[in-house]
């Protein structure tokens, strides 16, 4: 057979056999390239050809959404999705300059941060075991959350370059107090709105008018009301009932856990011979080993002494003995301390050590009845997680079978509620404000008549399914119904024009340079006359207040400065400025001028940073791989 | 060409190997060589990196702390200043130098020191890599130049001058090239100026200050008739 194959080696058909193999070997694993990617890393978008992967999308949507329930707003999904969109757009924009210019954040650092975060932290100290446990709910690994803080960690600094580095000098600074302070002397008349409004008159054929040419102003929004049964942890738990073995149980478990944790702890103090020499180090020493012998305060000896600060700052208290942090001669020594026993002097080749072990050798552990309360709350928010996540799913079973809330209600034991009628844009109350809700309720499967899908409304805490009551398809109104409406509009609107045209002549007339007086005789005007009006001054109305401070400065003019003001409640006045007083001293204090300092130079900063940012949105390279639906 | 026996082959493969055999294995240690050198190359570029990010992290800490706006210590600007010499003598290299640059003109300013400020932003107007920061530092440089009042008004005009056909910086530019205006009290052009910071805003609205500015720029429309 081998000599066969020898003797045809150089055949056609042993080529397509080896050629065959090669190919089946070469395309092996290509198609996982090639499909869509299932962990959530397949790009939707490029900038700059760097991507953005549909778990960075989820996960900053998330982060968006949480914002926006945190401050009680309701935005539609594609705003949602635009907010998103954007916020990772400028991310990736700012990773791309950063790449492009070296920059990049150290491992180091990032040890840091992690090491600073409270979750990760147990007695203000990081803990291992609470890291990871965090990072799996949150559905990271410690490489990917590692990976994404790095890349927050990288976006931050290249934006705090620029806001960071913002300077105020003393003349900007005075200048600005120089433009907020400044005061500006005014008058001012309130046109007759309601002597204007008197001559005007409104005909049936100007309403019909408008209608024929507004037919979109009158179209009423689609709307529904819903039926809704809501499953709240909270109401489980409160039902839960905890019984003493359970308490007796959980209580073992805690002490037990006490124990595994203890670790002795030790306070110290530290001298190093860098600055002075050894000698006078251990003189120092020994004189307050024998202080300490004899009943002196560790505390106020560490603090004075310890040339360790951070820990002298504690009183020389650092927790259980980091065995990393010392050579084997302070190891040694540390280990063979029994609870509440103070050290020998302990010389290493740069340092000397006093160590006094603090604790009593054994954990601090609280009686049943003092841990009663916690660790009923415990079992009940435990029992009650495990229990909210199986209703959570028979909820969702229930619901899709049954085509009315009765029997999921009945079998989970929950109330049918109603809310009334409420548009897209929801209502602004209670479960009507959630934009999760108000999506679902018009969801073409609600409005069929089916329950709709499980509603987080407040996730691992609240959850709720509705379904359609009534609904109100868009209409249009008819003339009669939106008669008087129209009415009132067109009498606004002519009102209006004929005051502005009143305060044109008015305008006029100053500006040629007419005096009061000359004015009064053509028509009887009651002028208000304030001086040294500041930026938030109370007395004088809002629009004629905001109208002043944006008037041309009179000294710079031969013209009178005059203005039309538009006031909130639809009056007109006209303005005159008279002056503007630029050097009062305002005499502001010292520690006032710090804090404009510091505000003025970060608001800059950012402003500097903004800018930036919007040109290198303008210049980026971006193209979306997948539509908003897909997502 | 073809061969009867494996005796055949292994004889032509051994002669094919004393001839060419030297080579192969000289370029074999050649690859893996510049293979790990890359590497070595790579790492040693990274951690070099790593360190100015530090160096300079630990800086922008400094000059933020909410002390540094004022009476800042002797103590925090001698630490400032160590940290800004091991980076211009070790990384001088790496962009964080450019961006230390920027740190050490706000120290400048905290001391009131402007012409240090100056000489600082000078540096990285002519010898930043990073055109983005030279256009940046440039727009800084003649804000100080402004506050400094006319002639300074009049440099600051030059050196904005040299960015106008390269504008990172839109509503900057604008907003500084305002104020010159506004120092010479050429009131008109500055008006006109801090209208274009404002309408190349895109979208932003939080800048009290050139709103200020602005407004106290308005002229009075003269009468034709």
């Amino acid at each position: 057979m081998l000599q066969l194959m020898r003797n045809n080696l150089n055949s056609w058909i042993t080529k397509v056999i080896i050629g065959v193999i090669c190919f089946a070997f070469t395309v092996w694993g290509l198609e996982t390239l090639m499909m869509p990617d299932q962990t959530g890393t397949k790009t939707i978008t490029l900038v700059n050809n760097e991507s953005i992967t549909q778990q960075q999308y989820q996960r900053v949507l998330q982060s968006v959404q949480h914002q926006f329930a945190q401050k009680k707003q309701n935005l539609s999904p594609d705003k949602m999705h635009q907010l998103t969109m954007k916020e990772l757009i400028n991310q990736t924009i700012l990773i791309d300059f950063a790449k492009k210019n070296d920059l990049m954040i150290s491992d180091n650092e990032v040890d840091q941060k992690i090491s600073k975060i409270e979750a990760f932290q147990e007695n203000g100290r990081f803990k291992r075991e609470n890291y990871i446990d965090v990072l799996r709910r949150a559905g990271y690994t410690p490489a990917s959350f590692r990976d994404n803080l790095k890349r927050d960690l990288l976006v931050e600094q290249v934006q705090s370059a620029l806001t960071q580095s913002f300077f105020i000098t003393d003349n900007q600074l005075d200048y600005f107090l120089k433009l907020e302070n400044q005061k500006r002397n005014v008058q001012w008349t309130i046109l007759d709105t309601a002597k204007h409004r008197k001559n005007q008159s409104i005909s049936s054929i100007e309403i019909e008018s408008f209608y024929q040419k507004n037919q979109n102003q009158f179209m009423t929004p689609e709307k529904v009301s819903v039926g809704y049964i809501v499953l709240r942890r909270t109401d489980l738990m409160n039902k839960i009932v905890v019984s003493d073995s359970d308490i007796e149980t959980a209580y073992q478990s805690y002490v037990q856990s006490a124990k595994d944790k203890f670790k002795p702890e030790y306070r110290k103090i530290e001298l190093n011979f860098t600055d002075v020499t050894k000698e006078s180090q251990m003189k120092l020493a020994n004189k307050l080993i024998q202080e300490l012998q004899k009943g002196g305060s560790f505390e106020t000896l560490a603090k004075q002494h310890s040339n360790d600060k951070k820990t002298a700052d504690k009183k020389g208290y650092i927790g259980p003995f980091n065995v990393d942090q010392y050579p084997d001669v302070v190891k040694n020594a540390v280990e063979k301390l029994k609870p509440n026993q103070l050290s020998e002097l302990i010389v290493s080749e740069e340092k000397i050590f006093i160590f006094d072990r603090m604790d009593a050798g054994h954990p601090v552990i609280a009686s049943l009845e003092s841990k009663r309360h916690d660790l009923v709350k415990d079992i009940k928010i435990t029992a009650s997680i495990a229990l909210f996540e199986k209703k959570s799913q028979l909820m969702a079973d229930l619901s899709f079978e049954s085509m009315t809330l009765e029997d999921p209600a009945k079998q989970l034991n929950l109330k049918i509620q109603n809310t009334a009628f409420f548009t897209k844009k929801g209502e602004g109350v209670g479960v009507t404000q959630h934009a999760g809700f108000i999506q679902a309720a018009f969801t073409e499967d609600v409005i069929q008549g089916r329950n709709s899908d499980l509603i987080i409304l407040s996730p691992d805490q609240e959850i709720a399914v509705l379904h359609l009551k009534q609904h109100q398809v868009s209409y249009q109104k008819t003339i009669t119904e939106v008669n008087s409406e129209i009415k009132n509009n067109l009498l606004k609107e002519k009102t209006k024009q004929s005051l502005i045209e009143e305060s044109n002549q008015i305008i006029l007339h100053l500006k040629q340079g007419k005096s009061f007086d000359e004015l009064d005789r053509i028509q009887k005007l009651s002028w208000q006359i304030k001086n040294k009006v500041s930026r938030h001054e109370k007395d004088v109305p809002d629009g004629v207040l905001e109208t002043v401070f944006k008037m041309p400065n009179p000294n710079q003019s031969k013209s009178r400065s005059v203005a039309r003001a538009m006031l909130p409640n639809e009056e007109i006045a006209v303005v005159v400025l008279n002056d503007i007083i630029l050097d009062i001293e305002e005499k502001s204090e010292e520690g006032l001028k710090n804090l404009f300092r510091f505000a003025l130079g970060r608001t800059q900063g950012e402003l500097d940073y903004k800018d930036w940012l919007a040109v290198l949105n303008k210049k980026a390279k971006i193209e979306h791989k997948i539509k908003m639906d897909s997502l | 060409m073809s061969y009867d026996t494996e005796e055949e082959q292994l004889i032509t493969i051994k002669q094919f190997w004393s001839r060419h055999g030297n080579k192969i294995l000289s370029v074999v240690i050649c690859l893996i060589l510049s293979f790990y050198g890359f590497r070595l190359w790579k790492q040693h570029t990274v951690n070099h990196i790593s360190e100015a990010s530090d160096l300079y992290q630990q800086m922008a800490e400094l000059i933020t702390s909410k002390q540094f706006g004022q009476n800042v210590t002797d103590e925090q600007h001698a630490s400032f200043d160590h940290l800004f010499s091991t980076l211009e003598a070790e990384y001088a290299d790496t962009s964080y130098m450019e961006y230390a640059y920027l740190l050490k003109v706000k120290q400048a300013i905290v001391k009131k020191d402007i012409q240090q400020a100056k000489t600082f932003l000078e540096i990285l107007i002519s010898k930043g890599k990073i055109a983005d920061l030279r256009i940046l530092a440039t727009i800084r440089l003649a804000r100080l130049l402004v506050s400094e009042g006319e002639i300074g008004a009049k440099s600051a005009l030059v050196a904005l001058d040299k960015i106008k056909n390269n504008i990172t910086f839109n509503l900057l530019y604008y907003e500084v090239l305002g104020d010159a205006w506004f120092a010479l009290d050429d009131f008109k052009q500055a008006h006109a100026a801090y209208k274009q910071a404002v309408d190349s805003a895109d979208g932003q609205d939080d800048f009290h200050l050139l709103k200020l500015k602005l407004d106290n720029t308005v002229q009075v429309e003269e009468l034709t008739e």
